[in-house]
């Protein structure tokens, strides 16, 4: 932390303004403080305790804006609480910050579905499923559940259709 | 559709079956809504939702799986382990505790700061005045919960902090660019939007002290 205390750059306010700059710079909070924060975030919201987490959430997006783990878990979060259309906004942009992230990609795919928009769900859901080939990553296979239920559900649905039809 | 909720059910148990149940209620709710091409009563919804995800998702739907069953997360995960460089089996108030009292000194020259800001833009500000004043409370508390007491004074007194004394400078400089009317809209609203964000980081902060005073508590009540 000290270290980036002693090197803030001149007029560094006006830089943080415009937006070339993040507040980090006036805190110098390292990659792994950073990743802690986050991770407490985590915690909290997967103990119910969602305010709390919006707070660290909200933080680190104000801390630097660059960094997609205050988007994701607003995302999550938002998501979680069925706030589609916010979620959706916040997991656009984790994904367009970390295009690498499988979970990221798994909670579009389920906002998106949620939302009845079917292609955009299944062309997020494949990206999940390919960034996760060795089917390890919770997030991604949270979506593949999805996916194995929902194929289940129309596959009893299209049956009962179709006996409808017969009767 | 409606008639496909109550079939989840006998078709799927376990978190799955929770999750899903809301999946397939949220695509009802939308697909009446209007949405992906209307509704068009009750068997329009039906016949749109089989025939909407049935062509979007032929290729997820028929895919080869590596294992059988995945396990369903009850709630939607935030991110992957893969990309955050901190050990999960860890506790992060751990890696944060080795910021000591730094954190509690940088809350407080936060609240100072949130209060110049908030001053600074001519009453335009209600909802970040307000927002400095429920973190003004925030910090009192957080205090209390460090026990730290280093007061703002004294904290900007200190090399440590150097980087926010700058800030406080910057900010007093920027006021009086404001407050001489050299500022444009703009400009000022950028300046607003930056006041909203400490108060964000000042709340983050004010957050992290408080889990921090509440797992020693519980840890000192476990030992005795």
């Amino acid at each position: 932390m000290a270290q980036a205390l002693a090197t803030v750059p001149e007029n560094a306010l006006e830089k943080v303004i415009a937006g070339e700059l993040p507040f980090n710079v006036y805190f110098g909070f390292n990659r792994g403080q950073l990743d802690a924060m986050a991770a407490l975030g985590f915690n909290l919201y997967e103990q119910g305790r969602n305010r709390d987490a919006e707070r660290i959430f909200k933080g680190l997006i104000a801390l630097d804006s660059k960094l997609f783990y205050g988007y994701a878990g607003m995302g999550a979060m938002a998501l979680s609480e069925e706030k589609l259309d916010e979620a959706l906004s916040y997991l656009r942009k984790a994904a367009e910050l970390e295009p690498n992230d499988p979970t990221i990609h798994a909670n579009l795919g389920e906002t998106l579905l949620r939302q009845a928009k079917f292609d955009e769900a299944a062309a997020e859901f494949e990206k999940a499923l390919a960034l996760d080939a060795d089917e390890d990553d919770p997030g991604a296979n949270r979506a593949r559940a999805i996916i194995d239920g929902m194929e289940i559900v129309v596959s009893e649905l299209t049956r009962l259709q179709k006996a409808a039809g017969q009767a | 559709m409606p008639a496909a909720i109550p079939l989840v059910g006998s078709l799927l148990s376990g978190p799955v079956g929770g999750v899903v149940n809301s999946v397939v209620g949220g695509i009802a709710g939308n697909l009446g809504a209007g949405g992906a091409g209307g509704a068009g009563g009750p068997g329009g919804i039906f016949g749109n939702l089989l025939g909407g995800i049935g062509k979007s998702f032929g290729k997820l739907f028929g895919r080869k799986k590596k294992k059988r069953h995945h396990q369903c997360q009850p709630k939607p995960q935030c991110c992957s382990q893969q990309h955050i460089q901190f050990p999960t089996q860890q506790n992060p108030l751990g890696q944060l505790g080795n910021l000591g009292d730094v954190l509690g000194g940088l809350v407080k020259m936060l609240q100072d700061l949130i209060g110049k800001l908030t001053g600074s833009t001519a009453g335009g500000a209600a909802g970040a005045a307000g927002a400095a004043g429920a973190a003004g409370a925030a910090a009192g508390a957080a205090a209390g919960a460090t026990g730290s007491g280093t007061p703002a004074g004294s904290a900007s007194g200190k090399g440590e902090y150097a980087a926010l004394n700058s800030l406080q400078g910057e900010v007093d400089s920027l006021k009086e660019k404001l407050k001489s009317g050299k500022a444009t809209r703009g400009e000022e609203l950028d300046f607003q939007e930056k006041s909203s964000q400490l108060t964000r980081l000042f709340e983050m902060l004010s957050t992290m002290i408080r889990q921090q005073s509440d797992m020693t508590k519980t840890a000192i009540q476990n030992i005795r």
